[in-house]
């Protein structure tokens, strides 16, 4: 599991109140709730067509929700790959133009290749007008016999959740 | 925006073979080309991802899904498939409006 990068994230509801709460570093926090998440979704299932959807929908929703009871004012972007392991190879990167004193991502994998990146958006309103260009992030799941970057030998599933959390 | 993103995709992947050293620089590159052309589009007061994901076709199955937390009435995002026979790659620019 990595824990990506510094990040400082909240989470907003529009009922929510508070936009000067605190906004702390948090990466083990999130991956935490995040792998929570995914263990108790697929637990150690194989690769099975007709789940893919349940699972999906289940995973993000209650990584949202369980980001959400953490109170702090970010806007959230949760987004989720599910690949089965074939020998095949899958490279992703992203490119984020925003502010990076408030906001951040990360992502994890867990143990059945469920790979999940989460990208937190700060919701609370900076002074700067000037958004800083974050450098570029990659994050390279190449998993073809040639070059892998992670092995996970008895599994079948790939599985890669990330999540991006803004500053509002 | 997606016209960029299909604009983008088609001219970098259209005769390409998927390899995974090309693939990897080629990720790193179709996302900063995008990113700068939405940039370009000059809007302001929002905050741009895009995410770019480009795999091998081998007879798997594979799955992307996204939620968001945000404001409806002025977040949005956009996405765009490319395929060619031996990869395939998705690309999604999210916008979110900074209040």
């Amino acid at each position: 599991m990595h824990a990506v990068e510094m990040l400082s994230f909240s989470q907003t509801y529009c009922e929510l109140n508070y936009f000067h709460s605190q906004t702390t570093f948090v990466v083990d926090e999130i991956t935490t709730v995040i792998k929570e998440a995914v263990e108790s979704t697929i637990g150690n299932s194989s690769y099975q067509h007709s789940q893919i959807n349940q699972w999906m929908s289940s995973i993000v929703e209650s990584s949202l929700s369980q980001l959400t009871k953490l109170g702090k004012p970010f806007k959230y972007i949760v987004t989720c790959i599910i690949l089965q392991k074939n020998g095949a190879g899958l490279h992703t990167a992203s490119s984020c133009f925003w502010d990076n004193s408030t906001d951040g991502k990360t992502y994890c994998k867990t143990g059945q290749a469920f790979h999940i990146s989460f990208f937190f958006f700060n919701a609370k309103r900076t002074k700067s007008k000037h958004n800083r260009e974050i450098a570029f992030n990659e994050t390279d799941f190449c998993f073809s016999t040639g070059s892998c970057k992670v092995r996970w030998e008895n599994k079948t599933i790939y599985c890669i959740v990330s999540v991006f959390g803004l500053a509002i | 925006v997606k016209d960029i993103l299909k604009d983008v995709l088609t001219s970098y992947l259209q005769e390409e073979k998927y390899e995974p050293e090309l693939c990897r620089q080629m990720t790193k590159t179709i996302s900063e080309v995008i990113k700068a052309r939405v940039k370009d589009l000059m809007i302001p007061r929002y905050k741009i991802i895009v995410i770019i994901s480009i795999g091998q076709i081998r007879d798997q199955n594979m799955r992307m899904g996204s939620r968001c937390l945000w404001d409806e009435t002025h977040d949005n995002f956009s996405s765009h498939t490319f395929k060619n026979s031996s990869l395939f790659a998705t690309a999604t620019v999210y916008g979110v409006y900074f209040e």
